[in-house]
């Protein structure tokens, strides 16, 4: 997993918890890296899943909520990253058809090794769209935090609901329907 | 800040010291690859350049061992790029003069030129562009291009190549035989005698007096076969002849047939065929010239009725002439014992007057006898077949002398030998016997000479019958061969010896006539033409 999603978790602790919580959990995990990330590099899902894990027993919060409060946190953290990525849309719908064909394309320029998700998208409308997302990490929460946050991005308001396809979160179909 | 703080801090900021420490790493490693990728590059970029080089240079020599002129021209007709043969061949060099190719096209293909030039620009390609061009010093030559366009990589033309190839001399011979054809074409139509040229299967070729012969037009002809032109009776003589020429048994013939016209009207055709062959030596074609023969058909066909009439006339008369002199000789016969009778049973009761009167009947009788057996000779003379075979002339003149009458004051000599000939020997002994015979009794002198002389005159003998006697009068000269015409009343002469002389010399294509000086003698001269069994 790219190191960027672990910088920014780690930044996302330690806004919302505080320092302290964000050390705990890097000592509780027991992680090969120690909890030394760069964004540049890429390290194992499973220490990931261990922090998540970690500040989940902490905080005393379902891992899921935390992983779509990153989503949300992500977003921001993304287009602070590259944000000529997100001005060559004019509208969410339009970013989100464009995931598999343009924002990942560009992501593996950059880095050729990394493993992302796919998006398969199953109609468009002006303003709807229903999609596919499949990825062995079942970190469908995060993709649904970060689709609000692009229309809340886009100053607009989305009805989005998913339904599970596997068990495990590995297939998740999302609709999403755009209103003012 | 609280020590528990601090440390946690200063956990923190290991942490990202260790992260920057990653990073850097990474960093280094990322610009090493770099580097190497940039090395690669050059050295591929190395490896093209000289391939590319390569291939321009062999592309320069490709261009430059062209052999035909070739030329690159943007679309202007400005000339970029030319070779040795091109310049040659122009007579100008691109690098030292501006060539325009525009200005060197010849005003009557202006047009044509404008034409092809919008097809090249069309389909990108031109094929066997043909014209005139003017080059260096005005000299004009025709030229065969073949052009492309060329891209750029936009796929947007941006110029045009051609290979040039000089076909003035091509166009020349082209243009000379064009005007052979054209001079020979005019013969043929002017021809008086009608032109087919044509193979096993259909007329290939005719000219206007063909048409005008038999009526069909140039595209009729060229539809029709030889037999369809031929009357249905020739149909079959034809095909034969016809079979002997593409056979090569013969290489010509001349026939006369019948061809059928347009209108149905039969028409006779004297045809001269002549085979025409292939470089193989076939015949491949016939060409025949044709003249109409029909009004000399028609004489000929006139003139061989008018034979067989004559012939016929002829043969009644002959048949005529036969029975008449029959008919007169029998009561002559009667006539002639009847006054023999009566001179000898009375010679002694007539007196002298009476014995004359009855002696001059006989001697009448005599003569009308004879006359008779000239006309029966003179009948013959013409008609009887001439039965040619070796003739001893000195025999035949020997015999003469011994069965005519000479009186003996007279002498027939043959100075020298005779030579033998082929003819009819009754024939030439009646020419022989009747100039003779005439001579001999035609001399007043002491002492006659009759010579019989010859001359070999290659295609004919020519003989002389001189004698020493009276001589003919100038005005009787041509006279004498006409029949019933003799001399003065001498008693021997019927005057139809000659005439029939006249018709024998005749047969043998000969000439009679005679030379002679009144008191001191007469030359009959005459001539056979020689003949071979």
């Amino acid at each position: 997993m790219k190191g960027i999603v672990f910088t920014e978790f780690l930044e996302m602790v330690e806004s919302e918890f505080g320092l302290e919580t964000v050390d705990n959990i890097i000592e509780k995990a027991d992680l090969p890296s120690q909890g030394i990330y760069t964004s540049v590099a890429t390290y194992e899902f499973n220490e990931m899943v261990a922090l998540i894990t970690q500040l989940s027993a902490e905080v005393d919060l379902p891992p899921g909520d935390l992983i779509y409060a990153f989503g949300l946190y992500l977003f921001s953290s993304l287009k602070n990253a590259h944000p000529e990525v997100i001005q060559n849309y004019k509208s969410p719908i339009g970013l989100l058809y464009s995931i598999e064909d343009h924002i990942h394309v560009h992501v593996q320029k950059l880095y050729p090794e990394a493993e992302l998700p796919t998006f398969k998208i199953l109609e468009k409308t002006e303003n709807s769209i229903s999609m596919v997302y499949s990825s062995s990490r079942g970190l469908y929460r995060l993709a649904h935090g970060l689709i609000e946050k692009a229309f809340e991005h886009f100053n607009g308001k989305a009805d989005i609901t998913y339904e599970l396809l596997k068990e495990d979160g590995t297939e998740v179909k999302f609709d999403v329907v755009q209103h003012g | 800040m609280d020590s528990k703080e601090v440390t946690l801090l200063k956990k923190a900021l290991a942490r990202q010291k260790m992260a920057r420490q990653q990073a850097e790493k990474l960093l280094e490693q990322k610009s090493l690859q770099l580097y190497e990728e940039a090395r690669h590059l050059k050295e591929s970029n190395h490896k093209l350049e000289n391939l590319l080089s390569e291939k321009t240079s062999e592309l320069d020599g490709v261009f430059i061992n062209i052999i035909d002129p070739y030329v690159v021209m943007d679309l202007s007709f400005n000339v970029i790029s030319m070779n040795q043969s091109a310049k040659n061949f122009l007579g100008y060099d691109h690098k030292k003069d501006t060539i325009n190719l525009w200005r060197m096209v010849h005003k009557d293909y202006m047009e044509y030129t404008i034409e092809s030039f919008s097809s090249l620009q069309e389909v990108g390609k031109l094929k066997n562009y043909r014209a005139k061009i003017i080059v260096k010093d005005d000299v004009e030559k025709w030229v065969e291009i073949n052009a492309s366009l060329i891209y750029n990589k936009d796929k947007q033309p941006i110029a045009a190549q051609g290979i040039v190839r000089d076909i003035t001399q091509e166009m020349e011979v082209t243009e000379m035989l064009s005007e052979q054809k054209r001079q020979l074409d005019i013969i043929v139509n002017a021809s008086p005698l009608g032109i087919v040229l044509a193979n096993t299967e259909k007329i290939i070729k005719v000219n206007h007096a063909m048409t005008d012969l038999l009526g069909y037009s140039f595209e009729e002809f060229k539809m029709m076969s030889i037999d369809d032109i031929t009357a249905t009776d020739d149909v079959e003589n034809s095909n034969i002849l016809m079979q002997k020429i593409y056979s090569g048994e013969i290489d010509d013939a001349t026939i006369s047939k019948k061809y059928v016209k347009k209108n149905g009207e039969v028409l006779y055709l004297k045809v001269s065929l002549n085979s025409v062959k292939n470089i193989q030596g076939k015949t491949g074609f016939v060409l025949a010239m044709l003249e109409d023969i029909t009004k000399q058909k028609e004489l000929e066909i006139q003139k061989e009725q008018l034979l067989n009439d004559l012939e016929n006339s002829n043969q009644s008369l002959q048949e005529y002439a036969h029975i008449v002199s029959h008919d007169l000789k029998s009561p002559l016969r009667s006539i002639s014992a009847l006054a023999t009778w009566l001179s000898d049973d009375y010679k002694d009761v007539l007196d002298e007057p009476g014995r004359e009167n009855l002696s001059l009947m006989q001697e009448k009788v005599a003569s009308m006898d004879k006359l008779i057996h000239g006309i029966l000779e003179y009948s013959t003379a013409n008609n009887s077949a001439l039965d040619d075979s070796k003739v001893d002339l000195n025999e035949v003149i020997n015999d003469i002398g011994e069965t005519i009458f000479i009186p003996d004051h007279v002498k027939l000599v043959i100075p020298e030998t005779l030579p033998t000939i082929i003819a009819d020997r009754t024939k030439v002994h009646q020419v022989f016997q009747n100039i003779i015979g005439n001579a001999v009794v035609h001399i007043e002198r002491e002492v006659g000479l009759v010579e019989v002389l010859f001359n070999d005159n290659v295609d004919f003998w020519q003989f002389t019958i001189s004698d020493n006697g009276v001589g003919i009068p100038e005005e009787y000269h041509k006279k004498i061969f006409d029949i019933f015409q003799s001399i003065g009343n001498n008693e021997r002469s019927t005057g139809i010896g000659l005439s029939i002389v006249k018709k024998i010399i005749d047969r043998y294509q000969g000439k009679v006539w005679v030379d002679s000086v009144v008191g001191e003698g007469t030359q009959f001269h005459f001539t056979i033409k020689k003949t071979i069994i």
